[in-house]
């Protein structure tokens, strides 16, 4: 099958660092690679995968904590002899990054074939064996393959995309799936980030192809108008215009290949197969730290390398031949409950948590802890478990080994370490419990992460997106606000003078003990930049809501306001439903998968998932409850939204002005004006179309009108006409995109024109003295002018102008006022010398 | 060879399941049997009792590593009593007959519902290990000559399952005649079934209409195999099979297991299939080897099943994944009472006839000692 000699060896290497914090405090006395997932710490998912998958080595890469991943390694049925998969840790104190790793790797020279490179978090069910298949089978056509990532599919909604901070755009030849180039866009960017509408219609299959023929024209600028987009209605369309995006794709992608695939439905699923060539390249170009962004986009861009990277997409067509079609990387707490959700629901079968992943030890009397009893409605429930009579447990639910729930507790979408004791009337939803954890009577816990022996005491209420570290307790009759974390330091460091910190008994409680973890706290880790921008905490976080996400975008935006991200604060809007409803049901902390946002009305639905889950135990009378609070919130929110968005154009509004004004009063050139106005846009993300209206209005103004008193004196209206259009039709014609825009222009000077009368005073006068067609006659004249100028000054296009004539003549001509109908009248002979010059010149074309 | 190697040997044989590098019911029963063979040969045993220690800490290694694999489960059961049987046939325990009441395959004193319970209130393994003991300790002078001989006899009867096993589906095939006539319906992919029909096709001509079994399409498979040897063959979608029953004269099937009571647990979507043709008063034939035959009978059903991922049926990559489940339950529970026929090496047998073969072939303190987890 494979294509390696048979005394070669496969090799994996496991990176067991992140370098970031998303886990912290809960991996303050643990490493990542050992907190449960699903009750089974991650590092056995990937080892178990790693073995399925025929390797023979792994070395693993880890920083912190070595001493617990050897001794937990050596307690564990991998390090049995006789166990055919090798695994060695690798300690690299120093590194700061994946290419670190790499360059350590490189500097030992222990790889000697092709390798998987994978991070120590993460599940899968792929068949490795087919991919490292085609993987040799690509090698022997192309000597030069370094690397083949593995991409997994997944529409723009999907929430495996919500965790990351970025999106990325492949591009691919569609027929040996070779990675031409890459791009990547920030998820806060408009246009991809809340509002998906665009995105919908640029891609209306998730996938484009884009023909040598079309792009021939202008190679290296494409955009992604609606060739493809058949099938959306008029209205989207003219939308999606607004907030067309562009790329720039290097022009030679196209000189070698005759298709191109543009995939915008792929994510990384942090699995690679990487030539050992790639150990050197990182070692060469000692800058690269990130696989995507530094590796893969430096080989593609570099016209020194020759090295080539390869794309293996896993469609879900390969479940067919009973092949795993699931892989996924757990970053943050938002993607471990993602993947948990996953494992529980099946989609990464046969990982799943009945499944016995780690053996126990070989003692024939020991029972074995890992097994579970699987129940309809994806509940596990483990060995020694003792459930009262009148607990509700939901859908979706583990409950590990020797846990005790008590009457009237209720329990859903969550995870229960081994021996924990829920007692009576708590509840407990989509949150993630670990080992010996207590919780008290009357406690609540949403979508948060309980550490190992905590203990929660009566009428604890945790708001969604908390994460308390291992040894805390919290209590009594305390409520911890939404994205709180609290921690414990090991008692074995300092005591809690010497640390010089006090317990806040507010916070945890009367009887509690911890401290509160500000992300500042972790300042000593000296590669803790990654995501410093308070915006992206609410990435890959656990407990967020499509709304956060919502909220981190227009926060963005308006960043000039306020650039501390208070969604505590902002969240409040919907807090006093809090109050008012049931002590058994909360909006905010209905599990995020809950809800979606629909991509083409752009508001959330909710669909009981419970329900329709067929699970033997569900509250769908809460649920109701919480969908009506719901909807409430829902509407506060977009008018939150809408009044934001309206203040901010407001203000570019009156920016924009203002710059203009002292561009002509002052008389900067055309470039220095263009660089204002840019900047200004790019601070208020504002609208094109709105920019240049105010620009040409602006302009308009500054045409003095007045010298014409009277219609004689036309000559001199032309003159000054010619004089302020020649000198800014360059800074018109920047704001022109797309032959749309020309038809706009034409239309703003048509309204700044006909509206003369009620704008400026001046005119207002002029209008009250004179004789109504004199007036009309000098405004047609006027708006005569001004086109001619645009037109010759090449601001607008001939065939533009016709076609705005001949609309404006079809249309609306007979609802027009007498000035509007003068003023379209007045251009008949200007239109008509058009008509002709253009038939000259096609005249002259035929024949040449 | 050591404990220590034979927890290797263990551990490999589990590994090598997970690598998925036994695949299919009768690798794996050959595989373990094999591997039972080896304990017998090559494990350092004085007597009967250490060697049955032996092979059950193996076994309980294997089904604890495998706890749904029903076929390891029986395999193990099946080689633990035939040891047991064999030894007790040897020539040596000749003298003692009074003793042997309780072990003969044949023996009354154990009744088929108890012993699929695990539930014995006569001998329990104990007790056995004891009265070999005694039995044993006897003939201390010819211990050796006592342990050749024991070795030869339970090799011979390991030698003899091992042909019975490799057999199976020709022995199978040749009763085909008796029940493959004019239309038959089927579904899923069984290499039982596939012979079951080829060898029919030799002196019959027939139509096997064959529901294609979605979302892992194995009725294609099947029909694949049957039309190149010019069996006229007609899949139809999973849907139809209900409207197809009328015309159909028989139902053959295959089967993952046969539970103690006469239950199936089969491909997803035979139990529509047993039902629409009980509906329509079909006889449904199922094929299955003696070592399917489970001394398990089926509690919990939601535990018998095994939901595999779900992306055939619906793609992950869909944005609306977090707001539905999908399920794709991998078997189906079939009940006895829509099963007419089950057709093992020996002959056709009704459903009801199994408890004759589960004495036949276990032993009630074996399944305990295994730990069934159902």
């Amino acid at each position: 099958m494979r294509e390696i000699e048979p005394d070669q060896i496969l090799q994996a290497v496991i990176i067991a660092e992140a370098f970031d914090d998303n886990f912290k405090p809960l991996t303050l006395h643990t490493p990542r690679c050992l907190l449960p997932l699903c009750n089974t710490p991650m590092i056995e998912y990937i080892l178990d995968f790693l073995h399925v998958a025929k390797v023979d080595e792994v070395f693993i890469f880890c920083q912190s904590y070595p001493e617990q991943i050897q001794q937990y390694l050596k307690s564990s049925k991998w390090s049995r002899p006789g166990f055919q998969m090798k695994i060695n840790i690798n300690i690299a104190k120093e590194a700061s990054s994946i290419g670190d790793f790499m360059r350590i790797l490189d500097g030992q020279s222990l790889i000697k074939s092709d390798f998987i490179l994978c991070s120590a978090n993460f599940v899968a069910n792929l068949d490795m064996e087919d991919i490292l298949d085609q993987h040799f089978k690509r090698k022997l056509v192309d000597k030069n393959e370094a690397m083949t990532l593995v991409l997994k599919q997944a529409d723009v909604n999907h929430r495996l995309r919500w965790p990351s901070k970025q999106q990325t755009l492949f591009f691919t030849s569609p027929h040996d799936n070779k990675l031409l180039h890459v791009e990547t866009i920030d998820t806060l960017d408009e246009h991809f980030g809340y509002d998906f509408v665009s995105s919908d219609s640029l891609f209306p299959n998730n996938q484009s192809l884009l023909n040598n023929n079309n792009a021939s024209s202008d190679p290296s600028f494409l955009e992604y108008t609606n060739k493809l987009g058949n099938k959306q209605d008029t209205k989207q369309k003219s939308k999606s215009r607004n907030k067309q995006k562009k790329f720039e794709i290097p022009k030679e992608i196209f000189k070698e290949n005759s298709e191109i695939c543009a995939n915008y439905c792929l994510v990384d699923s942090y699995l690679a197969i990487c030539a050992p060539n790639v150990l050197s390249l990182f070692a060469e170009n000692f800058d690269y730290q990130t696989i995507i962004e530094d590796f893969v986009r430096g080989i593609l861009t570099s016209d020194l390398l020759s090295s080539t990277v390869y794309a293996h997409i896993i469609s879900n067509n390969s479940s067919f031949t009973g092949k795993g079609s699931y892989s996924s990387g757990i970053l943050g707490t938002g993607s471990y409950s993602t993947v948990a959700w996953d494992i529980i629901s099946r989609w990464a079968y046969p990982v799943c948590p009945n499944k016995v992943l780690s053996l126990p030890s070989s003692s024939l009397n020991e029972v074995s802890n890992m097994a579970y009893n699987y129940r309809r409605g994806n509940i596990y429930v483990g060995k020694n478990v003792k459930l009262a009579r009148k607990c509700l447990i939901g859908a979706r639910s583990i409950l590990g080994y020797g846990t005790v729930v008590q009457d009237y507790a209720k329990i859903s979408d969550s995870v229960t370490g081994n021996n924990c004791l829920i007692s009576e009337h708590s509840t407990i939803k989509d949150s993630h419990i670990f080992n010996d954890v207590s919780v008290g009577p009357n406690s609540k816990i949403y979508s948060s992460i309980i550490g190992k022996n905590v203990k929660i005491l009566d009428n604890v209420t945790i708001e969604r997106g908390c994460i308390i570290g291992d040894n805390v307790v919290l209590g009594p009759s305390v409520t911890l606000k939404p994205f709180t974390k609290i921690y414990l330091p090991s008692t074995t460091s300092t005591n809690k003078s010497d640390s010089g910190l006090t317990v806040d008994h507010s916070l945890v409680g009367a009887k509690g003990s911890g401290y509160l973890w500000e992300d500042s706290v972790a300042d000593d880790n000296e590669w803790d930049t990654v995501c410093d921008d308070p915006k992206y905490k609410l990435f890959d976080h656990i407990g967020v809501l499509p709304l956060d996400l919502a909220y981190a975008k227009y926060s963005q935006q308006s960043q000039a306001n306020d650039h501390s991200l208070n969604f505590n604060n902002e969240y409040d809007l919907s807090q006093d439903e809090n109050d008012r409803e049931t002590a058994d049901s909360n909006p905010l902390n209905v599990k995020f998968s809950d809800f979606a946002i629909s991509s083409n009305r752009g508001y959330f639905v909710k669909v009981d998932s419970s329900e329709s889950s067929g699970s033997s135990i569900s509250d769908s009378d809460d649920f109701k409850e919480d969908f009506d609070n719901m909807s409430d919130a829902e509407e506060r929110i977009e008018a939150a939204k809408h009044n934001m968005d309206k203040k901010i154009q407001e203000d570019f509004k009156n920016e924009v002005i203002a710059t203009m004004l002292r561009a002509i009063e002052e008389n900067h050139t055309v470039q220095t004006a263009s660089l204002e106005l840019n900047t200004l846009r790019m601070a208020y993300d504002g609208n094109l179309d709105y920019m240049r209206k105010t620009v040409i209005e602006c302009i308009l103004n500054s045409v003095k009108l007045n010298n014409t008193q009277k219609p004689t004196d036309l000559k001199v209206l032309q003159l000054e006409t010619k004089k302020v259009i020649s000198k800014w039709a360059q800074l018109i014609s920047k704001n022109i995109y797309s032959s749309d825009d020309y038809a706009d222009t034409i239309n703003i000077v048509f309204n700044h024109t006909t509206e003369l009368p009620k704008t400026s005073p001046f005119c207002a006068q002029l209008f009250s003295n004179s004789v109504p067609s004199d007036f009309e006659q000098i405004l047609s004249k006027l708006f005569m002018f001004i086109v001619r100028f645009l037109y010759e000054f090449d601001v607008v296009e001939g065939d533009a102008l016709i076609d705005w004539y001949n609309l404006q003549l079809e249309n609306d001509f007979d609802v027009m006022s007498p000035l509007e109908q003068s003023a379209i009248n007045g251009l008949s002979k200007f239109i008509e010398w058009l008509d002709e010059s253009d038939e000259d010149e096609s005249e002259d074309d035929e024949s040449d | 060879m050591s404990t220590r190697d034979l927890l290797h040997l263990t551990e490999n044989f589990t590994n090598r399941i997970n690598r998925r590098q036994i695949i299919g019911s009768l690798e794996k029963a050959l595989e373990i049997t094999n591997l039972v063979q080896t304990i017998v040969n090559s494990t350092r045993w004085e007597d009967l009792s250490n060697l049955l220690y032996l092979i059950k800490f193996t076994g309980q290694q294997i089904v604890r590593a495998h706890p749904k694999d029903l076929v390891l489960f029986n395999v193990i059961c099946r080689m633990i009593h035939l040891v047991r049987t064999e030894a007790e046939n040897a020539p040596i325990f000749q003298n003692n007959s009074n003793d042997n009441s309780l072990f003969t395959p044949t023996g009354t004193g154990v009744s088929t519902p108890k012993m699929g319970l695990g539930q014995s209130n006569l001998g329990s393994s104990s007790k056995l290990v004891d009265l070999l003991d005694v039995n044993l300790s006897k003939k201390n002078q010819s211990s050796v000559t006592f342990r050749t001989n024991l070795k030869n006899c339970i090799t011979q009867g390991i030698n003899d399952f091992i042909e019975e096993l490799e057999g199976s589906r020709a022995n199978i095939a040749s009763h085909a005649l008796d029940h493959v006539h004019e239309i038959i319906l089927t579904c899923g992919y069984s290499r039982t079934v596939e012979r079951f029909f080829k060898k029919a096709a030799i002196k019959r001509k027939f139509t096997v209409i064959i529901a294609e079994t979605a979302p892992w399409y194995s009725g294609h498979k099947l029909a694949a195999s049957l039309a190149s040897l010019n069996i006229e063959t007609i899949i139809i979608s999973d849907s139809a099979v209900f409207a197809m029953m009328s015309r159909v004269n028989k139902v053959i099937i295959g089967t993952k297991i046969v539970m103690a009571n006469g239950g199936l647990i089969a491909c997803a979507g035979s139990q529509m299939i047993a039902a629409a043709a009980k509906y329509h008063s079909i006889p449904v034939v199922v094929c299955a080897s003696l070592y399917k035959l489970s001394p398990v009978f089926p509690f919990g059903q939601d535990n018998l099943n095994e939901l595999e991922a779900p992306d055939g049926i619906f793609p992950y990559k869909d944005e609306i994944v977090d707001q539905i489940d999908v399920l794709n339950p991998s078997t189906d529970y079939v009940a006895p009472e829509l099963i007419d026929i089950l057709v093992d090496h020996l002959g056709s047998h009704l459903p009801s006839y199994l408890y004759r073969l589960l004495q036949e072939n276990y032993h009630p303190d074996d399944l305990r000692a295994l730990g069934a987890q159902l």
